[in-house]
């Protein structure tokens, strides 16, 4: 009879290690965006700093240069990047697309989201053209809309700070490689700075 | 020594000690399993084919958000694609580098698709300077439009694809702008069959 009395008394001890095991899965799980030292943003963070961008301010991933930084990303495609701090202004992204190659864009936030995500299907008459803020700078701009012309571009708001575009641009072929990274470099980002009142 | 701190008047703070290193260790234990298992929720399982089709949505889970993070990964927008990864044959048995495996017919509808080999990590697999992927454009059919590819280490006429000299492998095959839809069944029969041949 000493058995089951001894784990009676243990049982609230059990209780309790189960609980803070929960607390502790919830919140690493919920922390890992923010902590994990080799996040997709961190490694694109190394490439931008290990090789020059390209005019339009393009980081070109290149995989037959050695390790490619992303993991399961496709080799038949030409990537790049482009990192965005919006504390430093918001992001314009312009691409001409043929439609009839595959290009994709998608915008990642800082805590791991795709916030919106396109391929040149999406484009208006060949063109892409979208800025992306925080939900201050989108909403200064659209009260200025409100008295000049209608805009064409597609305007994002990005639900953190910092993030990045990430640029796919399909080889169908191999010899088709040399035209899909022409594709990418043809990809501008810029910064800039919402016109003062 | 233990005994007696477990009988005197502290024994209880030994205990709470006990219950949060436990409780630490068990939560981190479950983390770092989960992670490791996939990303969280809502795989789309056909045949010997996964994808997680939330990964690239804005309605992404914590479970997913976290593995992505852990692994470096920036997955593919829903709209965009979807990546299927495939460890295993059709039968349920792990891919193997030293045998030889054939891919057939069907595949789901898709503006382009591409076919590669990658290590379990994630890596590309290269042979040799060649590029070791097939794509929808520069596939080899036969005349009634059907296909048929080869995974193996030696040379294969046709469609081939080759693990080199590693023994562990995935392939991975990319849906680009596809119609598929995630939330429905879909029968083994609508994806490729990854079929085992002789093993060396």
């Amino acid at each position: 009879m000493k058995f089951p009395e001894r784990s009676l008394n243990l049982l609230p001890w059990i209780v309790a290690t189960a609980f803070v095991a929960g607390i502790v899965h919830v919140v690493s799980v919920l922390m890992m965006p923010a902590v994990a030292p080799q996040d997709a943003l961190a490694r694109l963070a190394q490439a931008a700093n290990a090789t020059p961008p390209t005019q339009g301010g393009v980081t070109l991933l290149d995989g037959d240069a050695g390790a490619a930084p992303l993991p399961f990303e496709d080799p038949a495609m030409a990537e790049g990047a482009c990192l965005f701090d919006l504390s430093k202004g918001l992001l314009r992204v312009r691409a001409s697309v043929d439609g009839e190659d595959f290009i994709g864009l998608s915008f990642h936030s800082g805590a791991g989201r795709i916030f919106h995500a396109m391929t040149d299907h999406s484009a208006i008459k060949g063109k892409i053209d979208i800025v992306v803020g925080d939900a201050k700078q989108i909403g200064a701009l659209e009260t200025e809309d409100a008295e000049a012309a209608p805009v064409e571009e597609v305007r994002l708001t990005s639900p953190t700070r910092r993030g990045f575009v990430l640029i796919r641009s399909l080889a169908k072929r191999d010899s088709d490689r040399p035209r899909a990274l022409e594709r990418v470099r043809a990809v501008s980002c810029e910064t800039f700075q919402p016109a003062q009142e | 020594m233990l005994q007696r701190a477990l009988r005197e008047p502290f024994a209880t703070y030994v205990k709470a000690a006990a219950v949060m290193i436990a409780g630490l260790a068990l939560g981190l234990l479950a983390t770092s399993l989960t992670l490791r298992a996939g990303y969280g929720f809502g795989a789309l399982r056909v045949g010997p084919w996964i994808a997680w089709p939330q990964n690239g949505g804005a309605d992404i889970d914590p479970y997913a958000r976290a593995a992505l993070a852990k692994r470096g990964e920036a997955p593919l927008g829903r709209d965009q694609g979807l990546a299927f990864i495939a460890r295993s044959d059709s039968d349920g048995g792990a891919l193997d580098g030293r045998c030889e495996y054939r891919i057939v017919d069907p595949l789901p509808a898709a503006r382009f698709w591409t076919l590669g080999l990658a290590t379990p990590q994630g890596t590309p697999l290269q042979s040799d300077g060649a590029r070791n992927i097939l794509t929808s454009s520069d596939i080899l059919r036969n005349d009634d439009g059907a296909f048929e590819i080869a995974v193996a280490r030696a040379t294969r006429p046709g469609n081939w694809l080759s693990p080199g000299e590693m023994r562990d492998f995935v392939l991975v095959l990319r849906l680009y702008e596809t119609p598929l839809d995630v939330d429905a069944r879909h029968e083994a029969t609508s994806f490729p069959k990854i079929v085992k041949r002789d093993c060396a």
